[in-house]
């Protein structure tokens, strides 16, 4: 038999990717904003 | 479209039509952009040029029922911003189309993030572009009705031109040049016709055919399912030669020359008329080197089902309400109408046709009045047919009285397809060709009803599923009346055409079918298909037979071997391969076939 790599291999893989860039583009506004306000909140911290 | 003040209904219905064409043009964009790349497209999801216009126009209507919906909540709700709620509601449903669109790359819960997600953009964007948008409407709609008309006439006519150019470049053909016609009936069985000793009348055209001509008792389809089978028949090449339909390469690649190519060569004019475009169409690549190829878009049902959409309603609500057809199915006698309408504008010029017909395919749907002919039409518990790539891996053969009537409905259409066949030949001599022509009636490969614990085909390669009929009548009926009892295989098919029109057979390997001296043993292969029902011996792995006058020897991937006696078990069901006393016999036949198998170029 020969070694078999065919799309439903990879369905697994781009299944996942591609939830996650559903999440991404539904939740971009929040996210986007995520990184500063984690930022700012580390920094309260220390001070 | 507007901002602080009620929206109006036409606007909504505006905005609905923007979406609809927008998304409609998108996708047409997309499959034309995956049609370019060789297996990109798969059985259900072909697609050639008219899509441009297909497209836009279906979804543009398919959407207006949810844009006449949000006219009326506009009505009782006003407050709500409806624009928004349509450009997020058909932008989701677009981003899960398109997400759709080929089966298998995304799962349904990804498919349904990224339409959501595809939604929430969409609506984001039109809260920036809404202004603009409504200040120039007459132009965004311009602009959405012109480019898919521009783009689609472009392509056909492009499409149109180029034919007439390829017509143009033919060489003269020799005066003395006979046409040839193949006939292929999809999924036809060679013992369900009465031509092959069958004990219902299924075949009365295709008798009288046969008495006209030569009959080949024990011809052999090279695979068990269409795609390598008709590559076979085009190349003149087993399927581990061409390896079309072999994992991940659901095309024909360009190594070998097809018949058409060599015809059109001598000057002849190539034409395919195909019903099953699953695996004939032109994302096989089957089509090569034929000038016209009529695949797609035969009908208004098969436009719809080229897109995501349609796609969906036709496979996955349609057969909920009863409805369990192939989408668009093209019948024998549209088939027929196209190729005879084809043929009517040669101008005499010698032609090549390729007839496929999907008539006795499954689902098993005589109409009237064939529909009842072998035993009356009665509801019976349950599917009365195997649905069209309705096989998974609960897929087992129903209970017998089930079964029973499945065959009924299979011989039934036989009977429908013999008819159409027989107009088609009748229509033949009316224009005076028949006495010019070769023509070549076969199958593609067989159909299981129960024997091995299988239904269907592309499972195995006992013989209800690759023993097919072949026929040949020769140009002027010579030769009429011949039987010819050791078996070929359908691979023949281009060193014969190019015997009969008297060109080289250097071409194509293998023998003429006339040879009297053809091969006495033939090869017929399936390779691995990982996605058929596991219970399938091809979904475990490949499986290569060779048939001989004497004996059919299977051999497994897996190193399994059978050995039946054709002679006295023509049904295979005896397995000899572990009796002592064949076994002189097995090891001739397994190095025949390893010989056979070492001539393959890799």
């Amino acid at each position: 038999m020969l070694r078999y790599l065919g799309p439903d291999q990879l369905f697994p893989i781009t299944s996942i990717l591609g939830a996650i860039a559903g999440v991404v583009m539904l939740f971009w506004r929040h996210l986007k904003s995520l990184p500063g306000r984690l930022v700012g909140r580390f920094r309260g911290r220390t001070r | 479209m507007s901002r602080g003040s009620r929206i109006r209904g036409g606007e909504l219905l505006l905005l609905t039509l923007f979406l609809g064409l927008g998304y409609g043009l998108a996708e047409a964009v997309i499959v034309l952009v995956f049609s370019l790349i060789p297996g990109a497209l798969a059985w259900r999801t072909g697609n050639s040029a008219p899509v441009l216009l297909a497209a836009p126009a279906f979804y543009a209507v398919a959407y207006l029922p949810i844009g006449f919906l949000a006219v009326g909540l506009n009505r009782l709700i006003p407050r709500v911003p409806w624009d928004e709620v349509l450009v997020a509601l058909l932008g989701a449903l677009s981003g899960y189309l398109a997400a759709s669109l080929q089966g298998g790359i995304f799962s349904p819960l990804a498919a349904l993030l990224l339409g959501l997600g595809t939604g929430a953009v969409l609506t984001r964007i039109y809260r920036r572009v809404h202004a603009p948008l409504r200040a120039h409407r007459g132009r965004v709609l311009l602009a959405l009705t012109g480019i898919p008309l521009l783009a689609g006439g472009a392509a056909l006519g492009l499409q149109a031109g180029r034919e007439r150019a390829a017509m143009k470049r033919l060489p003269a053909p020799r005066r003395e040049a006979v046409n040839v016609l193949l006939l292929v009936m999809d999924t036809q069985r060679a013992d369900h016709l009465s031509t092959y000793g069958y004990s219902r009348p299924t075949s009365p055209s295709i008798e009288a055919l046969a008495r006209e001509g030569i009959v080949f008792r024990h011809a052999m389809a090279p695979s068990s399912w269409t795609l390598p089978s008709h590559a076979g028949m085009m190349t003149g090449r087993r399927n581990d030669e061409h390896r079309a339909g072999i994992q991940g390469r659901p095309y024909l690649d360009r190594r070998y020359l097809t018949l058409a190519e060599a015809l059109t060569r001598e000057g002849y004019a190539a034409g395919g008329f195909v019903s099953n475009t699953f695996w004939a169409g032109r994302q096989t690549r089957i089509h090569r080197g034929f000038i016209r190829y009529e695949d797609f878009y035969g009908n208004l049902g098969d436009a719809v089902s080229r897109t995501s959409l349609g796609r969906l309603l036709a496979y996955e609500v349609a057969p909920r309400f009863g409805w369990r057809d192939i989408p668009g199915r093209k019948r024998a006698a549209v088939i027929n109408r196209d190729f005879l309408d084809w043929q009517a504008t040669l101008g005499g010029r010698p032609f090549f046709a390729f007839l496929n017909y999907m008539d006795v395919h499954g689902p098993y749907l005589p109409r009237p009045p064939y529909l009842g002919r072998f035993r009356p039409h009665a509801p019976v518990r349950g599917a009365t047919t195997i649905e069209l790539g309705a096989v998974d891996d609960e897929t087992k053969p129903p209970p017998p009285e089930q079964l029973a009537l499945w065959v009924d409905r299979y011989d039934e259409a036989i009977l429908e397809l013999d008819a159409a066949i027989g107009a088609l030949l009748a229509q033949l001599r009316e224009r005076q060709l028949l006495e010019r022509t070769l023509i070549i009636l076969t199958s593609d490969h067989g159909e299981a009803f129960g024997e091995h614990g299988m239904i269907y085909h592309g499972g195995s390669l006992y013989p209800e599923q690759i023993h097919v009929p072949l026929l040949l009548r020769l140009p002027g009926g010579s030769a009429r009346g011949t039987v010819i009892d050791s078996p070929v295989s359908l691979i023949q098919i281009p060193a014969t055409v190019m015997a009969v029109t008297g060109r080289a057979v250097k071409n194509f390997p293998g023998r003429s079918l006339l040879d009297a001296g053809a091969p006495g043993a033939v090869v017929s292969e399936v390779w691995f298909r990982p996605l058929v029902p596991a219970t399938w011996p091809s979904a475990r792995g490949g499986l290569r037979t060779l048939i001989t006058p004497q004996w059919q020897f299977i051999r497994h991937d897996d190193g399994t071997l059978e050995l039946y006696d054709r002679v006295n078990d023509p049904g295979s069901t005896r397995n000899l391969s572990n009796d002592p006393g064949h076994a002189a016999a097995l090891a001739t036949l397994r190095t025949g076939l390893d010989s056979i198998q070492a001539l393959t170029p890799r």
